[in-house]
């Protein structure tokens, strides 16, 4: 069964990624790829200093992981498909972990999404770049509610909820951001 | 930094402890998970994560920390996949790691087999292509129709297993003779039943006239069948010799002339001519009487015993002719006479038959009487003294002779599809004329 799925995944990644990259030459060749510095940079964290890593096998490294993006999503999309929802949740990628033999990255990931859970939850409408302050004290309204490096960020990732963020920092109250922390897990 | 200098040594010592090393690498990552305070920062940017996830399922949404988790996973992988090419290198005993190595890295993982196409494209764009960013590119572009060509390829030795091969069946045939075995051995055994129940009757009618005429009345109507079947058989046998020994010498185109012209019962006479030269004791003659009697019915049957026959017949009936000349004058005058001296001749014949049969324990002489019997039973169906002849007759052979009836009816029975059951005895007196010929030629 597991093979079966494994190959079936394979050939439509690459029936899709062929037709993609077929129909928008420029556009699916950038979107394809990943920052090679930020790759090899990733790379010398887990490897003794005098590790080199050849050309080719950097392109080679970058094929592979984005196939990896893709197998995975494929693999997680229809998960969630057969339960009849058509949201993708980090639940289906960990599960999706366990049928295709990538045990080892179901406790990384889940203490992971845990973890950014938890960030959000509590410091989504004081995020400040610094340490942040146990009991800090809502800003004034004059004065600027997120940095540069926040604002780019809200900006590339979820464009639709800088807006729910701003309507939901004017009002100050617990209560609501409870609600609103609830509203983002769902 | 001491770890990091510690890593390199416990590679270089041993290579099995790759295994140790991935166990290492990932509770140092669930530990650094564990302690991370900080998620805003992103070693791979979540927008072009998020871009290739939605670009295969453009239908599928996710949720807001779904890029995030993505990013994630992606440096996971990356950063695994860089540790088993390093243990490679090392196996090696080499610092910089190549695109071999991670070759090396995903054959021996299970869970890495989907990369396989992605390593099969990256050799063929190294191969035809020198390092460029530019040809690299469209390379990339080139290569795309080649990677979607590949899932076809793959997808042809799947449809093979599922045709079937069809066996046909051939339905086997039923041999007609195995339908006709069952039918003749009851018939056979209907044959040979009266015959042994004739024999006790024959026996008693040896001692007592009575018995005799009792005897006779059971198996009459058979016998008068059996006549007139018999008639137009003995017509044809009888004039073929005559014809044969008349191209042999001039006197006996007489005994011809005489054949053709009288009716039916005067040529059967003339076989009792031939007949009535036994009494002079000759045995060539009886040899040539012998031939001649079972050529009618074999001539029918057996082509191949008339050809075997038919040459002794010429030299013996050269004999034949110059003996019988002056016997047969005689009988003819005596056929003159009325129907009372006609059967004190049978009667004569009879006596002369049995002295015979004590002297000389032949068995052409046995077969010869038998020959007799019959002839006789076929001229005078009223006459009891000659039907109790054939009786004799039948007896003695279905006493000495049961497996060779039983053969030669099985050969007849898958000849002739049908078989009528007032035929059967006619052919049981076929078998009975056929050995004569064989002990004749012996």
């Amino acid at each position: 069964m597991a093979g079966n799925k494994k190959r079936g995944g394979r050939n439509m990644d690459q029936v899709k990624k062929a037709a993609v990259r077929s129909d928008g030459v420029g556009g699916s060749a950038t979107n394809a790829e990943l920052p090679m510095a930020n790759l090899v940079r990733l790379i010398k964290k887990v490897l003794p200093g005098k590790a080199k890593i050849g050309g080719a096998a950097k392109g080679l490294t970058h094929d592979c992981a984005v196939e990896f993006v893709g197998f995975v999503g494929d693999e997680a999309s229809e998960k969630a498909k057969a339960e009849h929802r058509r949201t993708v949740a980090p639940e289906d990628y960990l599960g999706s972990f366990g049928d295709l033999g990538f045990d080892r990255y179901v406790d990384p990931m889940d203490a992971y999404i845990h973890g950014y859970r938890e960030f959000e939850r509590a410091g989504g409408n004081r995020r400040v770049a610094p340490p942040p302050p146990a009991a800090a004290t809502p800003l004034t309204p004059g004065g600027p509610t997120f940095t540069d490096a926040e604002l780019q960020f809200l900006r590339s990732v979820i464009p639709s909820r800088s807006d729910d963020e701003y309507s939901g920092s004017s009002p100050a109250i617990g209560g609501y951001g409870y609600g609103y922390g609830y509203g983002k897990n769902m | 930094m001491e770890q990091t200098l510690d890593v390199p040594r416990s590679l270089r010592l041993l290579a099995p402890k790759a295994q140790q090393q991935m166990d290492e690498f990932w509770r140092d990552r669930q530990k650094e998970i564990e302690t991370t305070k900080d998620f805003s920062e992103h070693a791979i940017p979540m927008a072009r994560l998020k871009k290739i996830v939605s670009s295969q399922k453009g239908n599928m949404m996710m949720t807001f920390d779904m890029p995030a988790f993505l990013s994630k996973m992606c440096e996971l992988f990356v950063q695994e996949l860089a540790v088993r090419a390093w243990a490679s290198a090392q196996s090696h005993n080499r610092c910089i790691i190549l695109d071999t190595d991670i070759a090396k890295a995903i054959a021996s993982t299970e869970s890495y087999d989907f990369l396989v196409d992605i390593l099969h494209n990256h050799r063929v764009k190294h191969k035809s292509t020198p390092c460029s960013t530019l040809t690299t590119k469209r390379c990339r572009l080139v290569d795309q129709p080649s990677t979607s060509h590949m899932p076809y390829q793959h997808q042809l030795p799947q449809f093979a297993p599922t045709y079937t091969p069809a066996i046909p069946i051939t339905p086997s045939l039923m041999p007609p003779i195995s339908h006709y075995i069952p039918f003749q051995y009851p018939s056979l055994s209907q044959e040979v039943s009266p015959m042994m129940a004739s024999a006790p009757i024959v026996n008693r009618s040896m001692l007592l006239i009575h018995n005799i005429a009792r005897g006779l009345g059971l198996q009459g109507n058979n016998i008068s069948t059996f006549a007139n079947n018999n008639i137009p058989d003995n017509i044809v046998g009888c004039s073929s010799p005559t014809v044969l020994a008349s191209m042999m010498s001039p006197a006996l185109l007489e005994v011809a002339g005489t054949s053709l012209n009288p009716p039916n019962s005067h040529s059967i006479c003339t076989m009792n001519m031939i007949n009535s030269s036994d009494p002079s004791g000759s045995s060539i003659g009886d040899i040539n009487v012998a031939n001649q009697a079972s050529l009618a019915p074999s001539g029918r049957f057996n082509p191949a015993i008339l050809r075997e026959s038919s040459c002794p017949s010429f030299l013996h009936s050269n004999n034949d002719t110059i003996v019988a000349i002056p016997e047969g004058v005689d009988i003819s005058g005596t056929m003159d006479v009325a129907s009372d001296v006609a059967a004190i001749v049978i009667n004569g014949q009879e006596e002369h038959e049995r002295e015979t049969n004590v002297e000389h324990h032949q068995q052409n002489e046995i077969y010869e009487s038998i020959d007799i019997g019959i002839i006789n039973a076929s001229v005078a169906d009223d006459n009891k003294y000659s039907i109790s002849w054939d009786e004799l007759g039948m007896a003695d052979d279905s006493l000495l002779d049961k497996f060779l009836e039983e053969f030669q009816v099985r050969n007849d029975g898958v000849l002739r599809t049908g078989i009528e059951l007032h035929e059967d005895p006619f052919l049981g007196d076929v078998m009975l004329a056929n050995p004569s010929t064989s002990n004749a030629n012996k």
